[in-house]
């Protein structure tokens, strides 16, 4: 026979602080795992699932990011002429020349951001960058002088309304427009014309040329092919490869999170012990008189065992419901080879199944040791206490 | 002593629990001191006072991973208000071979940089600092090297530059020392004489860096403007940057990493506490009528709190000390890390070990004090009836 649960239920609320405490420390583990992850995540969708596997580009030999870039025309020319590369309705391939720069910007608001600009020529860029959609206002006219669309990361991040204005190397940059990007790092770039890159960043030369292949299985065969042309002086890659270098900040953060929250677990189960362990000795008489009138020790195990493991979940719940306040906020951190770029913190359905895993875990391992010591409590001696 | 034998008795009486808690707060506060080594590892710290006046060159596009011509030394001497100027060569050197212990090594002119670093010069004697700029083959060591491999001043050593694969024979003229927690970097760093660095390398003539020294603080701004304007049209353009600045290029990429360890420190910190404090209530409630018999019998309101609190602090230092020595045996194990012209050096220091013993002082009387107050303020009648 099974005690209720009412019975288990009561007895937590028998040492409400003790019960809350216990509650909180596990809480506060989960939490930790639970924030770390996410921001993994959130790092992780910025940065490795943004990447188009037929997208690549490439930059110059000596350069290790685009904006460190100096590509020479033939060059870039060249990269369209491979077989790989897609071509358009009337044979023309598929690719874009881009030109970025790294400043500083001054927002209205008196923010001070890093940022990269990136000159294209409109509507060669929108057909290589396809996942590319304006959410506000409208594209920027080539030939106005300093007109700009902003990614919807670099907005917040400057606090400039459409039409608002900011100010970059002496000069005054008008948004237009809100682009997204499927959420990769170029939603924190302000995109302008190439004209607009000359005129006012001093640069007429281009930094790279973006190609889209014709099917996904060529890209890495493009890109070794590129890198083997000893006529050209390119550094070529996948888009994806590129995102993902920056990724080992987010490896760091998931060991990071490891390390504490198992560590930090130990001591949220030493913690458990000890409530369980006070809870089962608070009550010896009850459980031997439980004991007496014909339980058997498998159902007092249970129940104590049940005591800890509604602790745990409690703890893991409250948990997931202090991490779903961080959903959505956004950090922005530079990321080698890249330049600044917002993440957003990332709390799925499935990490918060983690933590409620894990929060079980320590539950049943806390648990656990004190019921096994319930169980063995000599009946008489109980009933003494 | 009396009290500290009472208090004794009470931990050890129930054994397990006491040590539950112990084990919870050493975890806890090795978590801490790991995460502090971290970040003070992280965190390099900026010169501060003569900092302000100093200025780095650097070529604009790859930053100082590219080289500027030798012949910008002498431009940039030229410039207003610019009363020094240095240029620093950097290069990663090995002392024992396969060893996988890497220092970083500066190529500078010593006297320049006298002037340009003046509180990083002023630390070695200044005899000694003079035989340096009068030896060729002269460097400058940090202390912490000297001591590693028991080298003294005069010492003829020979170390392995890993960029250029060239061997440096080098003399000692003195070792470098922080004056300040500020650069403590710099004793694990070298310096060697430019002249001699160039001519083992086949003049290569170029500069990582050059660091400039300005008369006031408010010539910062004009010259960093004549410089970028003068080497906008040069061969190599420049980017002119403050020290800060400089080096927040190198810290930039960890800044989101230091603020999410510290926020996991307090958190750590909080959920012992949590722990601790709840350790303490149990006990609390055990003891109800133990407590109310000590007040029966004599014991005042504040002695019982002091002893309850005693109690807590007691474990919580005793286990803070145990997770923080551990932190500490685990990092004694030196080894260094390099990224750019900072050794990553993962260390617990003393001071770190000071303030995790600290900590759990504080975290043991924190934890102590609420449960504590409850129990002395029990009623002394009702607690006796039950007995």
């Amino acid at each position: 026979m099974n005690i209720p649960l009412i019975y288990v239920v009561r007895s937590l609320l028998q040492r409400k602080g003790s019960t809350a405490l216990t509650i909180g420390s596990f809480a506060l583990v989960v939490l930790v795992l639970i924030a770390l992850l996410s921001m993994v995540r959130g790092i992780n969708q910025t940065l490795i699932s943004s990447g188009e596997p037929d997208r690549m580009f490439a930059i110059d030999k000596e350069a290790s990011a685009e904006n460190q870039s100096r590509l020479s025309y033939p060059d870039a020319l060249a990269v369209g002429t491979y077989g790989q590369v897609r071509l358009d309705e009337r044979a023309r391939p598929l690719t874009s020349y881009e030109l970025v720069g790294t400043t500083y910007a001054d927002g209205p608001g008196g923010e001070r951001v890093q940022v990269n600009f990136r000159g294209v020529d409109l509507d060669e860029a929108l057909r290589v960058h396809n996942q590319l959609r304006l959410r506000a206002g409208r594209f920027f006219d080539p030939d106005a002088e300093g007109e700009v669309i902003a990614g919807k990361g670099i907005v917040g991040g400057l606090g400039i309304p459409i039409g608002g204005t900011f100010s970059a190397r002496q000069n005054t940059w008008r948004v237009v427009g809100v682009f997204s990007d499927g959420g990769s790092p170029s939603e924190s770039e302000i995109w302008t014309s190439r004209s607009n890159m000359d005129l006012l960043f001093d640069k007429d030369y281009i930094s790279s040329v973006w190609a889209l292949v014709k099917d996904p299985s060529l890209t890495a065969q493009l890109v070794t092919q590129l890198n083997q042309d000893k006529t050209l002086s390119v550094f070529a890659t996948t888009e994806q490869d590129y995102f993902a270098q920056g990724a080992g900040t987010a490896r760091g953060l998931q060991a990071l999170a490891w390390f504490v929250a198992v560590i930090m677990s130990i001591g949220a189960v030493f913690s458990a012990m000890n409530t369980m362990y006070a809870s089962v000795s608070d009550r010896a008489g009850e459980l031997g008189t439980l004991r007496a009138i014909g339980f058997t020790p498998g159902s007092v195990l249970r129940a104590t065992l049940l005591e800890a493991l509604i602790l745990a979940v409690a703890g893991g719940v409250l948990a997931g419901l202090l991490a779903l306040a961080l959903n959505g906020i956004t950090f922005r951190t530079p990321v080698p080879g890249i330049g600044f770029v917002s993440f957003a913190f990332a709390v799925t359905p499935g990490l918060l199944a983690v933590g409620v895993v894990f929060s079980v875990v320590m539950g049943l391992v806390g648990g656990w040791v004190p019921a096994r010591y319930a169980t063995r409590m000599p009946i008489i001696d109980a009933l003494k206490g | 002593m009396k009290w500290l034998s009472l208090i004794f008795t009470t931990l050890l009486r129930n054994r397990r629990r006491t040590l539950l808690t112990m084990g919870a707060v050493a975890l806890a506060l090795f978590i801490f001191t790991t995460l502090q080594t971290i970040l003070a590892a992280l965190s390099l710290q900026v010169a501060s006072g003569l900092g302000e006046t100093r200025l780095g060159v650097i070529e604009k596009y790859g930053g100082p991973r590219k080289q500027l011509p030798e012949s910008y030394w002498a431009q940039l001497a030229r410039f207003d208000h610019v009363t020094a100027v240095t240029p620093m060569d950097f290069t990663v050197v090995s002392v024992e071979r396969g060893a996988g212990v890497y220092y970083i090594a500066f190529a500078i002119d010593p006297e320049q940089y006298r002037i340009v670093f003046a509180s990083t010069a002023v630390q070695v004697p200044s005899a000694q600092y003079d035989q340096f700029i009068r030896t060729r083959n002269g460097v400058l060591v940090g202390v912490e090297i000297m001591q590693k491999y028991g080298w003294t001043v005069g010492d003829n050593i020979r170390v392995r530059s890993l960029l250029h694969h060239t061997d440096f024979d080098l003399t000692i003229c003195g070792a470098l020392e922080s004056g300040d927690a500020s650069n403590r970097q710099i004793q694990t760093q070298m310096l060697l004489n430019r002249g001699y660095y160039e001519q083992v390398l086949g003049n290569p003539g170029k500069s990582n860096v050059y660091w400039l020294r300005l008369d006031e603080p408010a010539s910062v701004l004009p010259v960093i403007k004549a410089v970028t304007d003068y080497y906008s049209s040069g061969p190599n353009e420049v980017s002119v940057e403050t020290e800060s600045s400089m080096l927040s290029r190198f810290s930039a990429f960890t800044a989101t990493i230091q603020l999410v360890i510290q926020v996991i420190s307090v958190v750590v910190l909080v959920t012992i506490l949590i722990v601790a404090a709840n350790t303490i209530a149990l006990s609390m409630r055990e003891r109800k009528k133990e407590i109310a018999l000590m007040k029966a019998l004599g014991y005042t309101q504040e002695r019982v709190l002091g002893l309850i609190v005693a109690e807590a602090a007691v474990t919580s230092l005793v286990a803070g000390l145990a997770g923080t020595l551990a932190a500490y045996g685990l990092f004694s194990l030196r080894s260094l890390t390099i990224s750019f012209g900072v050794a990553l050096d993962f260390k617990v220091t003393p001071e770190l070990v000071a303030v995790g013993v600290l900590v759990s002082l504080a975290l043991g009387v924190l934890s102590g004090v609420f449960p504590a107050y409850r129990a002395s303020r029990v009623n002394v009648i009702k607690a006796l009836h039950s007995l």
